[in-house]
């Protein structure tokens, strides 16, 4: 060692020479190594061989625990099992190798068989309970095996490895002299092997088994090394009992490798046990956070919030449930889903209600009854939503009550809008409606007066008289009727809805209108086909309508000769149902002719532009349809489309 | 006019047709009814009627039209209209038109009668008047074709001087052609002379 000083070290240091190879590390190096020295003349075996007994003791009595926290982890305690059976096994050999007569050998030694008969059971039921593989049969017949050459090794005179240790010679082992036996060997030792065997080939099938079904880390693992240490372990013993080499018993020092990758598989599996632990938890605060958002979600909804079972239970609903139909939370819970509709509209529900089980979804609107009995129209959501694997139904109610109420009020507007146009229509035609009245009074009263004449003549002729007065009777029937219909169109009135004949309908327009027509000069041509289904509606608006369409019909005309105003009414059956057709021969659409449905459209100069926007909105109240198209020619063609009623005429 | 007149009636309703014949009937008139305008144009030709009650307004051809052609082809025909709707231009250009009264219906026996009446007598001055023209026409037909040369330049107010030297003869021939006119029309004055060719359409000369 050369003389080192601090000026040289300074020196050195001002020179630049780098730490590692100056002399002052060289120093510290030479005295660490030293100290390494004298430790180890404190015995190796000694010190590995209590090392590994203490490791495989602590390793065991965690796993115990942690056995003792979770019973159903089999494999724990079975590596506890396995690592003290280690421990014990290092313990013999440690005594074994220390063994003063060959006596003490034999004990020794034949007590050693208990350790390893733990080691090799727990070790077969941990690769059991680990991998959860191997045929059951290798696994049975390895304990089987080592469990009678325990049998036998307490049995037989010395042990299952000797018949008799007649001395023990001392060999330089880890740099120190260990005992080793010499003597003559047991042949039922190799039953001992064969349980080793049996061993090994439980574990590679088990491995396999594992490896085949995907788990490979875990397999290649355990499996793996399970087979390099228990082949070794084997081949060592076979080498030192039958005196192939001198060498001391280590079997523990390969159980110890084991029971370490068995610990690290182990141990992993606490780690993730504990990643999991840690995600779970995070999981229960999103889930708790997601609640609160729910339940908040749940009471701030404006209406009904509901989920059932799928037998009808009331499970769950939001504070506005209770507020709303002044029910309280206990007297809800008892309640099912059909207590609170009416009796009527059970039938509805309960469709819609097996219509959500079978995986649909429903919009209805039923009215709900109110604690108080009455009843406020809801528009009800239901969707099939699976809670614990069982089918629930969860929807919402939004109370429509004002909604219902807009709707009716629109619709009235809309009646009477109908209804002004109609009344402004039939003052347009006064003039023909007048003809209308004045033609058979002006029958009757010629009629009458024709009748005065020949009763004051003679012979009176009675039979002329008769026909007369039956004229009368006809022609004033005429007349009433043309009132009654006036009424019928210039009253406001409830709409109502009734079975129609559409050409009958068509009749009674051409009826009122007649007159008008022979004023503009227009023919009509009437196609009615014979035989057409009943149509479902409101007559006097579908009349209006028509006779908007005439009307137009004739307008779009004016400016044509007589002879070239042609309008033609057809009915026909249709695909959607029965279709009434207006064509006429006049100066055809405007440039949109889908446009002229708008309100305030026209292209009339007085004209306002609600006609066909009213004739739009009866149609589609009918759940009818309502267009025009240009004719090939000249014109254009304006249908309708009305659905039919269910019951066939 | 010694036998009964003959009323044609034109209305598309079938029931104020029936009941209209009736009435006429009773009042002793003989009576055709006609649907429709142009049924009456077909069958007026066979059927001869002496006045006419016509609806204004018929499908097709309306009875404002119908007059209009029945003037156009010189029929002069009385016509009492009868409308349900009338309003003045329409019954203005009815009687300028040569209608003998306009009614609306519901009309009374009363007022159709009368109007009737009218136009009985209307059909009766105008057939008189066809007498006389035929009387005339006849007589015209009598004259030489010299004659009605002669006849042509008198109308037109020559003198028998202008006359003679037009026709390139004498004065006295003139006079002779002159007198056998008088005699054969039976018109002793040129101013009859004048206003019975002006009826026959016979035209002055230049």
């Amino acid at each position: 060692m050369p003389a080192y000083t601090e000026s040289a070290a300074l020196a050195e240091a001002e020179a630049g020479v780098a730490w590692w190879t100056s002399d002052a590390f060289a120093i510290q190096l030479e005295l660490g190594l030293g100290y390494l020295y004298v430790f180890c003349r404190m015995s190796w075996v000694t010190v590995i061989w209590a090392m590994i007994v203490s490791a495989c003791l602590m390793l065991s009595g965690v796993h115990v625990l942690v056995w003792l926290r979770q019973r159903e982890e089999l494999a724990n305690l079975m590596f506890a099992l396995l690592a003290a059976g280690t421990a014990g096994m290092a313990a013999c050999e440690l005594s074994m190798m220390h063994a003063r007569t060959p006596e003490e050998y034999t004990t020794l030694l034949r007590w050693f068989h208990v350790p390893v008969w733990v080691a090799v059971v727990s070790l077969v039921g941990f690769i059991h309970f680990h991998q959860q593989a191997g045929r059951a049969w290798l696994a049975w017949a390895t304990i089987g095996a080592r469990t009678i050459s325990l049998g036998i090794n307490f049995l037989s005179a010395a042990n299952i490895n000797y018949r008799e240790i007649t001395s023990l010679q001392r060999i330089p082992f880890l740099g120190e002299p260990v005992s080793v036996p010499l003597g003559v060997p047991n042949p039922w030792m190799l039953l001992g092997q064969l349980s080793l065997l049996l061993l090994l080939a439980y574990v590679v099938d088990a491995s396999l088994a594992a490896g085949w079904r995907g788990e490979k880390r875990p397999a290649l693992l355990v499996g793996g090394s399970t087979t390099i240490f228990v082949a070794v372990g084997i081949a060592q013993a076979i080498l030192v009992f039958w005196r192939v080499i001198p060498i001391p018993v280590t079997t523990s020092l390969f159980f110890t490798g084991l029971v370490m990758v068995m610990g690290y598989e182990l141990s992993s599996r606490v780690l993730r046990a504990a990643q999991m632990a840690r995600e779970l938890r995070q999981r229960e605060a999103e889930l708790s956070r997601e609640r609160a958002l729910t339940e908040a979600v749940f009471d701030s909804v404006p209406g009904l919030l509901y989920l059932y079972t799928a037998d009808g239970k009331f499970v769950r609903w939001n504070k506005q449930y209770g507020f709303r139909t002044g029910y309280t939370t206990t007297e809800m819970a008892k309640m099912t889903a059909a207590d609170w509709f009416e009796p009527e509209d059970l039938e509805t529900m309960r469709a819609g209600w097996s219509q959500v089980l079978a995986g649909g979804s429903i919009t209805m609107e039923l009215p709900v009854r109110m604690k108080d009995g009455s009843r406020v129209p809801y528009l009800l959501t239901g969707v099939r939503v699976f809670i614990d694997n069982q089918p629930h139904l969860v929807g919402i109610g939004i109370d429509i009550a004002h909604r219902k109420a807009m709707e009716l009020e629109a619709t009235r507007q809309r009646a009477e809008l109908a209804h002004l146009s109609r009344v402004a229509s039939l003052s347009e035609l006064s003039g023909s409606l007048a003809h209308e009245l004045n033609q058979p009074l002006g029958i009757i009263l010629t009629n009458a007066q024709a009748a005065q004449r020949l009763l004051s003549r003679e012979p009176l002729d009675l039979a002329e008289v008769r026909d007369i007065l039956a004229d009368i009777v006809s022609e004033d029937r005429r007349a009433g009727e043309v009132i009654h219909r006036l009424r019928a169109l210039l009253k406001g009135g409830e709409p109502k809805r009734e079975p129609l004949t559409l050409n009958d309908l068509v009749e009674e327009v051409v009826a009122l209108m007649r007159s008008d027509l022979i004023g503009r000069g227009v023919t009509l041509n009437l196609q009615l086909a014979a035989g057409l289904p009943l149509i479902c509606g409101d007559r006097i608006p579908l009349e209006q309508v028509l006779m908007n369409l005439v009307s137009n019909g004739c307008d779009a005309m004016g400016a044509y000769p007589a002879a070239e105003r042609q309008l033609t009414i057809s009915t026909q059956k249709d695909e959607a149902g029965v279709k009434v057709s207006v064509r006429d021969a006049g100066c055809g659409l405007p440039p949109e002719p889908a446009r002229m449905f708008e309100s305030f459209f026209t292209t009339k100069p007085q004209g306002l532009g609600m006609g066909l926007a009213i004739c739009r909105t009866i149609i589609n109240t009918h759940g009818g349809k309502i267009w025009a198209e240009p004719n090939s020619d000249r014109g254009a063609t304006f249908h309708v489309v009305l659905p039919c009623t269910k019951e066939h005429a | 006019m010694n036998i009964l007149p003959t009323i044609g009636l034109v209305d598309d309703e079938p029931g104020m047709l029936k009941a209209l014949q009736r009435l006429l009937n009773a009042e002793g008139f003989r009576v055709r009814a006609f649907g429709s305008a142009s049924e009456f144009l077909q069958r007026f030709a066979s059927e001869t009627v002496d006045c006419l009650v016509l609806d204004v307004s018929m499908p097709g051809l309306t009875g404002l039209e119908l007059q209009e052609q029945l003037n156009r082809a010189g029929a002069r025909l009385p016509i009492v209209f009868l409308t349900g709707q009338g309003d003045i231009p329409m019954s203005v250009r009815a009687i300028k038109a040569g209608a003998v009264n306009f009614l609306t219906k519901p009309v009374t026996d009363a007022d159709l009668l009368a109007a009737l009446r009218a136009a009985l007598a209307e059909a009766r001055r105008f057939q008189d008047e066809n007498r006389e023209l035929a009387e005339l026409r006849k007589q015209l037909d009598s004259l030489t074709p010299r004659e009605l040369e002669v006849l042509r330049h008198v109308i037109a107010g020559k003198l028998n001087k202008q006359i003679a030297s037009a026709l390139g003869t004498g004065e006295q021939n003139i006079k002779v052609h002159r007198m056998r006119i008088t005699a054969k029309m039976g018109l002793p004055s040129v101013a009859e002379l004048v206003r019975a060719a002006e009826r026959l359409g016979i035209k002055p000369v230049e």
